[in-house]
């Protein structure tokens, strides 16, 4: 689009070069040796692996090609991991080191309300940690002496919580961890007085919160902050139209990152591309495939996807020591795009922008619908702040109600225009989802805490059920 | 290893090791070599109790 290209990562990278020239058949090839010393190792460590190995006919954790892989070693689900984790805990029987070679744990959240993973980490995986947060954000322009703002929350006991620090640490810039405790205006404020800033991470919706709040002081992003050179995204979809308005405001490339606990970090980001390609259409993430094995599969079968197609992210971490997920299925939907297609290097890509969850899909009236679709139809529009859906059932029949509220700098909006951009956001809804729901304004007060991780559905259908 | 003059050796061989990594202009490990020098400089530092104080 019309932001600024960024520096290229790859001329100020022997190592990263060398990941970029690689052909297809030399990183299966290393793919290959990763995936049979991993193996091995945990058929000699970990009881719970040695079972699947077992299972999958892997005899002695022995592994001739890619394709006996993903073949023969059964996939595992969080539901796995976490009988594991009851039969031994903290860590299961999937620790692929001994106990005292934990040094540090991540957690997962556990907004799935199914429970926690604990994934434990050893010295080395630390640093990968660092290293798998890092690496994309190279890519993204963030450089040794930049100042970068991290709006995730930091420290406690998720990977998110850590790896950022790491990461800045290890580039050599200078991390100001503004997440959590420190209110949008507070953060604004100290962003001010910095003099200077270069990077931002953030999840999608914290920096629409973020932009929103600068807008609404009436404060250009482009103007307070000229040095910017990186805004780098991740967890939630987004509307083209907003990435582009997002890179207008900041006079920068928007990045975006898939990643995971089970990753240890990032597998993959728009590199230094953006979220556009050169057509204008969405950008690729292109996956780390020297550090991960990522398949993506069709969640009924389990076979790979055809390019274009919409599969689920199956995982494995080809570096961790310490709580190792192999052929993990994460729920994430993402669509597959071939490294043929990706106009060069030998990195398979999915699309940004529309990562969803298979699990977060909605059937409405014989539709599947994925909140992502709303996420696009709703933020399209410019001056919509916020919004939250519910499903429910109204005489036997499933309602969806959207409430949006108005950003806070297009408060001086007329009646007739917000009755007009309810009708509009309404429209376009019908237009991504094929359904009429009802639409209405509610003020911005009503979406305090939703900065960091909108859960912007409920479905309240069972409710009425109740007799 | 118990003598301890090996260990203030072998960092020492080891912090000039670092300094060479880390004139080795890949600017995606740069900080990650600068971070490797660090940590053995910091064992060298904790490690300083009686020695004389570089200046």
């Amino acid at each position: 689009m019309a932001s600024p290209p960024v520096a290229d990562p790859f001329a100020a990278s022997p190592l990263l070069r060398r990941f970029g020239e690689m052909t297809r058949e030399a990183l299966e090839a290393h793919q290959l040796r990763k995936v049979q010393a991993l193996c091995a190792r945990l058929h000699a460590k970990s009881d719970f692996y040695r079972a699947k190995m077992d299972e999958g006919g892997l005899k002695g954790g022995a592994v001739d090609s890619l394709d006996r892989f993903v073949k023969a070693f059964p996939t595992s689900a969080k539901a796995d991991f976490l009988a594991d984790q009851q039969v031994a805990p903290p860590f299961g029987t999937r620790l692929g080191v001994d106990r005292g070679d934990v040094v540090h744990i991540s957690m997962t959240s556990g907004t799935s309300g199914q429970g926690q993973e604990i994934y434990g980490r050893t010295q080395r995986d630390v640093h990968m940690l660092g290293y798998l947060h890092a690496l994309p954000w190279f890519m993204a322009g963030l450089r040794q002496g930049d100042t970068a703002i991290n709006c995730v929350p930091a420290g406690g006991m998720t990977t998110g919580g850590w790896g950022p620090g790491e990461a800045i640490r290890i580039v050599g810039a200078t991390g100001f961890h503004v997440g959590g405790n420190t209110s949008t205006e507070a953060k604004i404020d100290l962003m001010l007085k910095l003099g200077g800033i270069h990077f931002i991470y953030a999840s999608t919706n914290y920096l629409h919160t973020l932009t929103e709040a600068l807008l609404a002081r009436g404060i250009s992003p482009r103007e307070a902050f000229p040095g910017m050179h990186g805004l780098f995204i991740a967890a939630e979809g987004y509307p083209l139209e907003w990435a582009a308005k997002i890179e207008e405001h900041w006079g920068c490339r928007l990045q975006e990152g898939y990643g995971s606990t089970q990753l240890n970090g990032f597998g993959g980001s728009t590199g230094s591309a953006g979220v556009f390609r050169a057509n204008g259409e969405r950008g690729l993430i292109r996956l780390f495939e020297w550090e991960h094995l990522i398949e993506i599969v069709d969640p009924e079968t389990g076979a790979p996807v055809l390019p274009g197609e919409l599969g689920e992210m199956v995982v494995t971490n080809l570096s961790v020591e310490g709580s190792p997920a192999v052929r993990f299925r994460t729920g994430d939907a993402a669509r597959f795009v071939p490294w043929q297609e990706c106009g060069g290097a030998a990195w398979n890509a999915i699309e940004c922008g529309t990562i969803g969850r298979f699990d977060d899909m909605m059937k409405i009236r014989g539709n599947n619908i994925w909140p992502s679709m709303f996420d696009a139809a709703v933020f399209a529009h410019a001056e919509v702040g916020e919004y939250k859906g519910r499903v429910y059932t109204r005489d036997g029949k499933t309602e969806v109600e959207v409430k949006i509220a108005v950003a806070d700098h297009q408060s001086g909006l007329s009646a007739e225009a917000r009755e007009t951009l309810v009708q509009s956001v309404r429209a376009a809804i019908k237009e991504r989802s094929n359904m009429w729901v009802d639409v209405c304004e509610v003020p911005r007060a009503e979406f305090q805490g939703f900065a960091y991780k909108a859960r912007r559905w409920t479905d309240e259908r069972q409710d009425g059920y109740r007799l | 290893m118990s003598d301890g003059k090996d260990e203030d050796a072998l960092l020492a061989e080891m912090l000039a090791l670092a300094e060479r990594l880390e004139k080795s202009g890949d600017a995606l490990l740069a900080g990650q070599y600068a971070y490797l020098r660090a940590r053995v400089a910091a064992l060298i530092e904790l490690r300083s109790f009686g020695a004389e104080v570089s200046a």
